[in-house]
């Protein structure tokens, strides 16, 4: 999932308004950044068994939790830490293809291979997530425009990345 | 080298993907 994973920080936000958007967007990006990371030390592993597998993302999860906790000594906002970067490879089952465990199978729904889905998919749950976060703005005159724009970005992001899947049949992370 | 321009391209989109529903939550909270 692409912006998708957006949608579950936006959530997050509803759960828990006191913790930081920006914490809960690099926890719902918390696999890729760790992607990132060994691309750039030369160790990427295309099928992402350092990143995406069950034990990697439940390992990232106990490291937001007790990260957050121990800072904030908020253990409830930990919780919706940890549940957000999970939620990283649940989306990911979905849209994507991950690996399980070592020696495990290849999980996931391939949406990838088809970007119309794959874009249905990722509104949707950009959608869920938007609305969820719009009870946490404050009181507004006209609050649908901070929603609208929330919502407009991020479908245009994700749109634009749908056009050039289907534009470019392969774009490696790595 | 391409490994590299990979990399950065996927941290443009990470980075993108993070900033700019901080900018508008930030314009949101005004």
């Amino acid at each position: 999932m692409y912006i998708g994973h957006v949608g579950a920080a936006l959530a997050g936000k509803r759960a828990r308004a006191s913790i930081g958007l920006l914490v809960l967007l690099v926890a719902a990006y918390a696999p890729d950044w760790v992607d990132t990371g060994l691309c750039l030390a030369g160790s990427y592993n295309p099928h992402g068994m350092l990143s995406h597998s069950i034990p990697s993302v439940f390992l990232f999860a106990l490291t937001g939790f007790a990260a957050y906790g121990m800072v904030t000594r908020d253990w409830r906002g930990a919780l919706v830490v940890a549940a957000v970067v999970l939620s990283h490879m649940f989306l990911d089952w979905i849209t994507g293809y991950k690996p399980t465990w070592p020696g495990g199978p290849m999980m996931g729904l391939r949406l990838y291979e088809h970007p119309i889905a794959d874009f249905f998919v990722e509104g949707v749950t950009i959608f869920i997530g938007t609305m969820l976060y719009a009870r946490t703005l404050p009181p507004r005159r006209r609050p649908w425009v901070d929603v609208s724009i929330m919502l407009g970005a991020l479908l245009a992001l994700q749109l634009t990345i749908n056009i050039a899947q289907l534009l470019t049949k392969s774009l490696p992370k790595c | 080298m391409d490994h590299y321009l990979y990399a950065v391209r996927f941290i443009g989109a990470l980075l993108i993907a993070t900033l700019l529903p901080l900018l508008i939550d930030r314009r949101a909270r005004r």
